[in-house]
This record gives C-alpha cells, sequence and structure tokens, in this order.
C-alpha cells in the first residue's frame, strides 16, 4: 500500500518536473506578470501545474509549511521518523498540484503560528481551527472539516461539562482548547504543556483531571492508553483550516482551488475515512 | 614515656620509614637531625598519627595507639604539636586560637580557658595581641602563639616539627628562647630541626637519620665531637 | 490609549499598513497593557524569584551534606574505612554524577512525570526539581572550597586533639566560605535564569506567562522581549548585592 503510493507519487513528480522544465523554456520573459493574475486566471484549472510556476513562496519552488507534528491523526511521526497524517496527505496533493515541493518544517504548536506570520513558512498546517484573533495574522483557507475539542478523563472520573470549572485541565500550549479553558475557568484551572503527549501523561499520573483537545486527537490517545476515556458532550466544535501567510493572497487563492477540487471530488472524504473508522 | 616498635612508612611505594625502634623517657629533650628527606618529619608525624603507620607500634604511657580502637583524639590530646608553617587558625583571632580545643575537647570551661590563654601569652609577651588576627603578627609571634595554643592543652610531649625553618633569621632567637625555657621547665620534647646550636645546648640526646633509619645517636657532645658514621661525618660538615 | 489601541488593531486586522511607532504602540500595547498583563509578567517574576530562593535553599542543605560526606570520606585515615560513610559516598557519588551527567530539562520531565506524578503544584514540583540540580553542583562547590583550606589547618586542629566535626565547623568551613560564596552567588543566579525550564512541566513562571501571552497574541518579540527584560533586570539587581557582598567579606579580610 505505502510502496503503491510511493510509486505514484514518484510518477506525479517526474511528470511535473518534465512539465515544469517546458514551461520555464516557453515562459522566459514574461516573469513580470504579476503573479495574482496568473492564479486568478487559472484557479479552475489548478491542475495544471504548468502555471502554478508564477507563484511566489519563501523558497522558490518550494511550498514551506510549519507543523507541529504531535497531532494524531492529521499529523504525527511514524515509527521510522515520517511525518505523516491527513494533513500532511492532503498537503502532498496540494503542493502537487501547484507544482512546488512540498518541505514541512516540525516545531512546536506555538511557533508553527508564528513561523507564517513571520514569513518564516508559507502556510501553518497544524490542525488549526478558525478563530478571530488568528484571523488577524494570517489569511485562512477555505475549512475543509470541523473538529470537536472533547474532554478526555481516566475512565471512572466523575468530570463532567458542567463542573469542569472546578477541575485541572491539561491543554497544549496555544492551542484553542488552551486558550478558551483558560478564557473559560480562569488560569488557575488550566496548566499548558509544550506537547499533547506530555497532556496525556500528566492525566494518566492524574496531574489534572482532564485535558480538552480536538476529537481525533483523542480518540488517537486513549486508543494507545487505556484507563482513559472521552466524555459524550463535546467542549467545542471548530473548523480545521490552513493558515496562510497574510502577505501572500495569490497563495491563498490557489491553496483554495486545489482544495475545493479535493473536496469535491471525494479526495479528502477519502483521505479522511482512511485514518478515522467511523 | 613512648616507645616505638619496627615502625615503617611507605607512600606508594617510597619507603619512608625503615622499621625504625626507640623509646623516649619523660623528660627527655631528643633532638632529630638530618638531611631532608631522611624521613625526620615523617618519623614525627607519625608520633601522634598525623601520618598512620604502615608497619609497627606506637606506645603513648602504656597505651598502643595504632590499635584502631583507641580514641586518637583523646591521645593527641596530651602531646602538643608545633609545624613549621604555625598552621594558626587565620579566622579566629590569637585568644580564640588558645581557647578553641581546650574548650571544644572539654577539658577547660571557657572562662578557664581565657585565663589559661592570658597566662600563656603574658608569658611570651603577647598579652596586647590576644585581640589581633593571626595575620597581624610577625613569623617568630605567630610561632611563639602555636606553641602557646599546644601548651594550653597542658600536653605531656612536645612535638616541634622544623619550629624554626621558615621564620626570618632575626625571628628564629625568640622562638628558641621559649623552647629553651620550656626545656628547663622539665617538658618532654621532640625536635626536627636544623639548628644545630640548640641541639647541642637542650638536647639530651641527638638522633641521626638518614634513608629512614636511624643511624646514629647519642649525647650531643658525643655526636657532634665524635660523629662514627661517614654519612654523619658528611652532614655536620656541611651544616656546621 | 485603549482607545487608540482598539482603532489602531483593528486597522492592522484589515490590512491597512501602520506607520513604524504605531506598530510599535500597537504590539507593545498588545504584549504588556491590554488585558493587564502586565500583572502576569510580574506574578512570573514573582514565581521565579520564590522558585529560585526555594530551589537555593534546597541546593545548599543538599550540598552542604554532599560535600561534607565526599569530603570526610576523602580525608579518612587510611585502614580506619568508616563502612557507613563509604556507603553515603556511594550514594553522593552516583547522585552527583546522575546529576551533572543529564540535562536539567530532562531531569524535570523525569521529576514531574515519573516520581512526583501525584503531585499537581507544579512550581513546586520545579523547585525542588531545580534544588536537587543545583544540590550536585553547589555540592562541588563547597567541596571545591573545603579543599582550598591549607590541609596544615586540619592537620593543627586534629594534632590539638579536637575531632573532625570539630575542626571543619570551627576551623575549615569558616575559611572555605569566604573561597564558596562567590561561586555561590554565581550559582544562584544560574539556578535564577534556570527557573525558565520548569515551563516545561506546567510551573508557571515568567517564560509560561510569556509564552501565555504570545499564544493569545501570536506576537512573540515583546513578550519574549519582556520576559528577557524582567530576567535581565533581576539578574543585574543579585549581581550587584553579591559584588557587595564579596566586597565586604574581603574588608573583613584584612586584618
Amino acid at each position: 500500500m505505502k510502496l503503491k503510493k510511493l510509486k505514484s507519487l514518484l510518477c506525479a513528480a517526474l511528470a511535473l518536473t518534465m512539465v515544469l522544465a517546458l514551461t520555464a523554456c516557453g515562459s522566459s520573459g514574461s516573469n513580470s506578470t504579476s503573479a495574482s493574475d496568473v492564479v486568478d486566471a487559472n484557479v479552475t484549472s489548478a491542475s495544471d501545474a504548468a502555471e502554478a510556476a508564477g507563484l511566489t513562496t519563501i523558497n522558490e519552488g518550494k511550498l514551506t509549511i510549519s507543523m507541529s507534528a504531535d497531532f494524531p491523526p492529521y499529523e504525527s511521526l511514524d515509527d521510522s521518523g515520517n511525518i505523516v497524517g491527513i494533513e500532511v496527505d492532503i498537503m502532498n496533493l496540494i503542493a502537487e498540484q501547484l507544482g512546488l515541493e512540498l518541505q514541512i518544517d516540525d516545531m512546536d504548536f506555538d511557533s508553527a503560528l508564528l513561523a507564517v506570520q513571520q514569513g518564516k513558512s508559507d502556510m501553518v498546517v497544524s490542525g488549526v481551527s478558525i478563530t478571530d484573533e488568528r484571523k488577524a495574522t494570517m489569511n485562512f483557507t477555505d475549512s475543509y472539516t470541523t473538529a470537536v475539542q472533547v474532554i478526555v478523563v481516566p475512565e471512572g472520573s466523575d468530570v463532567t461539562l458542567d463542573n469542569l470549572g472546578d477541575q485541572l485541565i491539561g491543554t497544549q500550549r496555544g492551542t484553542t482548547g488552551f486558550i478558551y479553558t483558560e478564557d473559560d475557568y480562569g488560569s488557575d484551572h488550566v496548566i499548558g504543556y509544550d506537547t499533547y503527549t506530555l497532556v496525556i501523561q500528566a492525566v494518566l499520573n492524574g496531574q489534572v483531571d482532564c485535558a480538552v483537545l480536538d476529537d481525533s486527537v483523542a480518540r488517537a490517545y486513549v486508543a494507545e492508553n487505556p484507563g482513559l476515556m472521552i466524555l459524550d458532550t463535546e467542549y467545542a466544535v471548530e473548523s480545521y483550516a490552513f493558515g496562510v501567510d497574510k502577505t501572500n493572497t495569490a497563495l491563498l487563492d490557489a491553496v483554495n482551488a486545489a482544495l475545493s477540487a479535493l473536496i469535491a471530488d471525494g479526495t479528502v472524504d477519502e483521505i479522511i475515512s482512511r485514518y478515522i473508522s467511523d | 614515656m613512648i616507645d616505638i616498635k619496627n615502625l615503617s612508612k611507605s607512600f606508594g611505594d617510597h619507603l619512608v620509614l625503615n622499621n625504625i625502634s626507640e623509646h623516649i623517657a619523660p623528660g627527655e629533650k631528643v633532638v632529630v637531625i638530618g638531611p631532608s628527606g631522611s624521613g625526620k618529619s615523617t618519623f614525627l608525624r607519625c608520633l601522634n598519627l598525623l601520618e598512620t603507620p604502615t608497619a609497627g607500634t606506637i606506645t603513648f604511657d602504656g597505651v598502643e595507639m595504632t590499635d584502631p580502637k583507641v580514641k586518637i583524639d583523646e591521645m593527641r590530646r596530651q602531646m602538643g604539636m608545633v609545624f613549621q608553617h604555625f598552621n594558626l587558625f587565620p579566622n579566629l583571632t590569637i585568644r580564640k586560637n588558645i581557647t578553641l580545643a581546650p574548650v571544644q575537647t572539654g577539658l577547660m570551661k571557657p572562662a578557664e580557658a581565657a585565663d589559661t590563654a592570658e597566662t600563656l601569652l603574658r608569658r611570651i609577651g603577647l598579652e596586647d595581641k590576644a585581640d589581633a588576627y593571626p595575620a597581624q603578627l610577625s613569623g617568630g609571634q605567630k610561632q611563639r602563639v602555636a606553641i602557646a595554643r599546644a601548651l594550653a592543652m597542658k600536653p605531656k610531649l612536645m612535638l616541634f616539627d622544623e619550629p624554626t625553618s621558615a621564620l626570618d633569621p632575626e625571628m628564629v632567637g625568640e622562638v628558641l628562647e621559649l623552647m629553651k625555657e620550656l626545656a628547663a621547665e622539665g617538658m618532654t620534647m621532640v625536635v626536627v630541626t636544623h639548628e644545630m646550636g640548640f641541639a647541642r645546648e637542650v638536647a639530651t640526646r641527638v638522633l641521626f637519620m638518614d634513608g629512614g633509619v636511624i643511624m646514629e645517636q647519642n649525647t650531643p657532645e658525643q655526636l657532634f665531637q665524635d660523629p662514627q658514621c661517614e654519612r654523619l661525618r658528611s652532614f655536620l660538615a656541611k651544616v656546621l | 490609549m485603549a482607545e487608540l489601541y482598539t482603532a489602531w488593531k483593528a486597522a492592522m486586522a484589515a490590512g491597512e499598513t501602520l506607520s513604524g511607532w504605531q506598530t510599535f504602540f500597537v504590539k507593545f500595547y498588545q504584549a504588556f497593557i491590554d488585558a493587564e498583563r502586565w500583572k502576569l509578567y510580574l506574578s512570573g517574576a514573582g514565581t521565579v524569584l520564590w522558585v529560585t530562593a526555594l530551589a537555593l535553599v534546597i541546593g545548599v542543605v543538599l550540598g552542604v551534606l554532599v560535600a561534607l560526606v565526599r569530603t570526610a570520606h576523602d580525608q579518612q585515615r587510611p585502614g580506619h574505612r568508616n563502612i557507613l560513610l563509604g556507603v553515603l559516598n556511594f550514594i553522593c557519588k552516583i547522585y552527583t554524577t546522575i546529576i551533572r551527567g543529564t540535562p536539567v530539562m530532562v531531569q524535570l520531565l523525569i521529576f514531574s512525570f515519573v516520581i512526583f506524578v501525584n503531585s499537581r503544584n507544579f512550581t513546586l514540583i520545579g523547585a525542588f526539581g531545580l534544588g536537587l540540580n543545583s544540590g550536585a553542583y553547589v555540592a562541588e562547590i563547597i567541596r571545591g572550597g573545603l579543599m582550598s583550606v591549607d590541609v596544615g589547618q586540619m592537620e593543627a586542629g586534629r594534632s590539638l586533639g579536637m575531632n573532625y566535626f570539630t575542626v571543619m565547623r570551627f576551623v575549615i568551613i569558616p575559611q572555605a566560605v569566604k573561597a564558596i560564596l562567590p561561586a555561590l552567588g554565581n550559582e544562584f543566579i544560574v539556578l535564577l535564569k534556570d527557573t525558565s525550564l520548569i515551563t516545561v512541566i506546567g510551573g508557571q513562571e515568567l517564560i509560561y506567562a510569556a509564552q501565555g501571552i504570545i499564544s493569545r497574541t501570536y506576537e512573540a518579540m515583546y513578550p519574549l522581549l519582556g520576559a528577557a527584560a524582567v530576567y535581565l533586570v533581576m539578574v543585574m539587581l543579585f549581581t550587584w548585592l553579591l559584588g557587595r557582598l564579596e566586597r565586604s567579606l574581603r574588608k573583613s579580610d584584612r586584618h
């Protein structure tokens, strides 16, 4: 399965390179055409990689994304240290369609958000929920899925959504779970950790009463850690999207076009269902 | 008073004392001479176990000090020691230097120790320095205080390890004078020194050490006038 | 001020280009004044201070004990080896080797997530962890200080019939203190800066506060510079105080 995927990727990449090479020859001298013009004209046929070569990114020819790869099944490290997950698969396809090489920079979540704002990455792809505050610092693509913030507790715990305010809540610092719970219950009730792994460990140790995190991540961690369960009542519902460099609207449009095509033909759903069984 | 049997001491592979047996009687003033590296300082330091003998026994007043079960601190209280570099406690006043040990070992109450210190300081003519610190004293004064400090413990025996070697020449006299007074009072003394004049004048017996053994011993008159072995002759030729 | 901030912030969000000082004002206001965020830095600094103080006390107590055991062990007379002292010395050696051979961050993580799994006072755990860490370094500082005192001092004390600990207490330690204090002051400053590490186990000190603000404002420069400035001010203050202490100690040296 994996091998096949790799092969098809390779073929695609090869084809892409050839097309790129051709365009590069053909379009010499027309570099002055503004990037947005090119992309606007081609939103409907984003799969035509040739035109996308006009996109400017921080590293030429590459689509640099910042990511905190501790968020399965959206992004995480597999046993051999490769970054895998739903968003990785989607981004691979998008990059392919834009004719760019995907470059993933793994960092913690705070930094991943900041990177796109500081021009260190073109996009932040890290299970980012759309919030108003974040909108001020980056452009969001269309949402490709909704996520639910759930409450993870040890089995037999008497924590409920209603008495959440009396608990010590573990979260990953910088996530919406962290910000929302701090807003709702005050910082005395919330501990922000650097990674989800530590959040879950703290719940297992009983150092915090519960954790608030994204549903799919929660399910992955609960599956791996017996003794934990997810409360049926949801803490919050949010939309996931990719954050794009605010100065690069051309990229935003191009990604949106590619993404909507992938959503329309069912590819995104197919990818998600491959990782999330029900 | 002190009985040394088959005393050997080595530092690693280096044998410093080689099977020495010796007896020191009460009231004796034994002066140990010899070239540097002959083991005379080590010999002296073994007597109060500042150096642990590798082999042999040392018996003081009938108690075998080298027995691990013996409380060494109690033995040492009976034998004072004076060092080449004085080793006064620089953080304490002269008075505290003298009273510290008598008080801490329970020998005297603080008031009694203070009186003793006062008496001793008057004796060495440094009563006005009682509240000074060692750094404010000259070398000769320091060594006299060091002697007073040892005397405060009312020892039965005094060990002197080259007490004048670190002094400026003009200060040697005052220290030797004090030692002579002590000798005249009948204190048992073992003195390692290069002061041949002192040996001649004060010693009841002189030991000549070389190569970790006592090569020759005699009364000072005999030893200096009629040295028997060649080593001693050449040593005396150099120092006299 | 608040109105200006709101207005300019809205303008920024709408994509308008503001002048340099307007941008500065908005970001500064957002990082320090808005939502009374300066209080977070202050309480963070307070946490830094009490964590440092607690860690230092633990470190010094541990350090003194370890240093005494190790020095006492090393200064035993040959043939008079004390078995209890040998065991204690072995434990102390393991302790210093492990602490000095592993990163503080790892120690803190292990301390919080493996050892003290039932405690919820993460800042306190952090202080204990740092204290445990500091103890190993303080022990070496103290051991070095004790070793720096001339061996003749111990010999003179012992020759007067005082036992090892009496000589240590009245003669060796008072002299060693002068050599130890400057290095201990240094350790104190290192410790103060190391408190930033307890943020990884959820200890809520200055950096935790700054990172929380970054998470909310998506602006890293001002909170980080602010936190750095607070650290710098504290370190400079303590360096100055330590300098004064050292000078007064040296004065007492010149009798």
